[in-house]
């Protein structure tokens, strides 16, 4: 993945100017250190969720607009984990350039294939429905060695 | 003059992709087989794009003399980093189905109200009572939030919440409700993608940004009516026709502002008749009638600390009022202030979690009795000015638990005058209300919300010619069908 967010970040690098560091706003303590350790000296990161929360949960407050509003570069996990508030800032914030679609936004569950992903899910069958897709996908399969 | 003198000027703005049907997949995707999910902003143009991208894919994805394999996909050069709700909102699906226009069942909410209170139903009579706050004869009986609950069970109304892009440039929303038999446009707009600067452009029917609560849908309250402050002095809430514009600075702090024009249909600040058989004195006013400006600040208090403080201001002009055989005409001015601070615990679901918000609302009415005279003298005008506020703080006492208390009041100041000589002077109307809220947050998927509140309200006017007291309860139950946390 890292091999995939270094051109993303030298896209926006090159776009930015060339002595100012690189605004980049990360929606995890995992995204931000996966950007530091990429982009080291020459980018500035803002993580949006604190290590200790659910990021499922979060509510969209006004210094995340602000964040993302003078980002050059939006780096979320993806794979549904930011669903309930980062559309709402990314909406707000009014900064063309990191809308999903644009150079500046990168999505790492979008890299990569998700796994075990596409099954019916019904909430009606309540919220085991993982583990019991998962044991019947390792039975018709076979057990992970 | 010729048939040229009359010039009819229309700017038509149509939500077309409302009515659109979802389109088949454009390009169908196996993600097992790893391919990254196409999503792409564009429209319907787009779709060629997409079908040129499927084809180079399909022959260029496995070259050859290499196996297949999901990591050959590497070099398919399309915008795979996307968000799969914003994949809607941009579009697509986000399972790789193009689609185009907006994506109904991105959220409902079905709202079931019990109700009931100690007056036989009417408690919600004695509020739109509460002395002083004349509500004019053009004013439609009860409000579609809530005024209007008959004791016992009411399906308040169904949300149907729709959103999606039209193409790079513009999202619509709409809001559409569907209750007592009506269906309500509560909102639809087009809002712009790309503007530079930080700039927002909104166009249609919107619930207004000024203060915080106006903006919030009646599933997002922590109580199940609306306060006193809005109820009485902005008639339940500002939702109208017109455009928005918001800015927002690349300053180090935020600060948004933004300013709207609108048409001024609002029963309470911009108060509308015209000319009729019965009230020719009424002249004509065409919108936008309604001129509001907003700003609101927020420092940056960390990941735990949110504050949020705004101030308003509206113009409405064609003021028309009726008082009796009395035709008034003039203008009306709203001056808000609203501050908003939460706290956001680190223990899930809402546990500890604290929201205090408040807020300030102060009209002031400036008529003349019609017809007009040749002079102005200061008997044939007729000013106003009344005002509110509520208080409300909510405490997460549990996990998905949440209780919450207002204190809401109306018409501290509460006068009529004329030339600087006081008509009446009324006293202001207080109520104090309870809630319990039971949330279940949840992923994407299915999401429940079971609410329960009390009410104990007095609308007590002074002189108290009508003094009365009441205790209301409801328990409101809203089903949602996705996530939608509140902006701070």
């Amino acid at each position: 993945m890292t091999r995939r967010l270094l051109p993303a970040l030298v896209g926006v690098m090159v776009a930015a100017s060339a002595h100012a560091a690189v605004n980049v706003v990360a929606t995890t303590t995992s995204m931000g250190m996966l950007v530091r350790t990429v982009g080291g000296d020459r980018v500035s990161v803002t993580v949006l969720a604190p290590p200790d929360r659910d990021a499922h949960y979060l509510q969209a407050r006004p210094s995340m607009i602000l964040a993302v509003r003078r980002a050059d570069l939006v780096v979320a996990v993806g794979a549904e984990l930011e669903i309930a508030w980062l559309p709402s800032v990314l909406e707000s914030a009014a900064n063309a350039r990191v809308l999903p679609g644009r150079s500046g936004y990168f999505e790492a569950a979008a890299q990569i294939s998700l796994i075990e992903k596409g099954e019916t899910a019904d909430r009606a069958r309540g919220t085991y429905i993982r583990r019991a897709i998962r044991t019947s996908t390792w039975i018709r399969s076979g057990w992970p060695r | 003059m010729g048939p040229w003198s009359t010039v009819l000027i229309t700017l038509q703005l149509l939500l077309s992709a409302v009515g659109l049907p979802v389109q088949p997949a454009a390009v169908s995707q196996d993600r097992r087989a790893g391919r990254p999910v196409v999503a792409t902003p564009n429209g319907g143009s787009i779709a060629r794009q997409l079908d040129a991208i499927a084809r180079r894919e399909g022959s260029a994805a496995v070259p050859p003399g290499r196996p297949a394999s999901p990591r050959s996909l590497r070099r398919v050069e399309v915008p795979g980093n996307v968000h799969p709700r914003a994949a809607r909102f941009a579009g697509t699906d986000g399972t790789g189905h193009f689609r185009n226009g907006l994506q109904p069942g991105d959220k409902r909410h079905p709202n079931l109200v019990y109700y009931n209170d100690s007056r036989n139903g009417e408690g919600g009579d004695l509020i739109a009572e509460a002395d002083g706050f004349h509500r004019g004869e053009t004013e439609e009986a009860g409000h579609s939030h809530g005024g209007d609950l008959k004791p016992g069970f009411n399906l308040r109304e169904v949300e149907v919440a729709l959103s999606g892009s039209v193409d790079p440039y513009f999202d619509a929303v709409a809001f559409i409700t569907v209750g007592g038999g009506e269906v309500e446009v509560e909102e639809a707009y087009v809002r712009t993608r790309r503007l530079p600067g930080g700039l927002q452009v909104k166009a249609g029917r919107f619930l207004s940004d000024i203060g915080y609560i106006n903006r919030q849908h009646p599933h997002q309250w922590a109580f199940s009516n609306q306060n006193l402050a809005h109820d009485l002095v902005l008639g339940g809430g500002l939702a109208e026709n017109g455009v928005q514009v918001t800015w927002l600075p690349p300053l180090p702090v935020y600060l948004q502002m933004g300013a709207e024009a609108l048409q001024g249909e609002n029963d309470a600040i911009a108060v509308y008749v015209g000319p009729t058989e019965e009230r020719p004195l009424f002249s004509e006013a065409s919108g936008p009638r309604l001129i509001t400006g907003f700003a609101k600040f927020s420092p940056d208090l960390g990941f735990n600390h949110a504050l949020q403080v705004g101030g308003s201001l509206a113009r409405a002009r064609g003021f028309q009022e009726e008082h009796g055989e009395l035709s008034l005409e003039g203008h009306a001015w709203l001056v808000g202030l609203d501050a908003v601070y939460k706290y956001d615990s680190p223990k899930p679901w809402g546990e500890d979690d604290i929201v205090v918000q408040g807020e300030y609302l102060r009209r002031t009415k400036s008529l003349a009795i019609l017809p007009r005279p040749v002079s102005e003298s200061a008997s044939s005008s007729l000013g106003s000015t009344q005002d509110g506020f509520y208080v409300q703080g909510s405490l997460g006492i549990a996990p998905r638990l949440t209780v919450a208390a207002r204190l809401d009041v109306a018409g501290m100041a509460n006068w009529i005058g004329t030339g600087g000589h006081t008509l009446a002077d009324y006293g202001s109307s207080r109520r104090f209300s309870g809630a319990l809220t039971f949330t279940r947050p949840s992923s994407p998927g299915y999401d429940f919300r079971w609410t329960a509140r009390a009410f104990r309200s007095t609308a007590c006017g002074s002189p108290s010619r009508r003094c009365g007291f009441s205790c209301r309860s409801a328990w409101a139950r809203t089903a949602r069908t996705s996530s939608d946390e509140g902006q701070s």
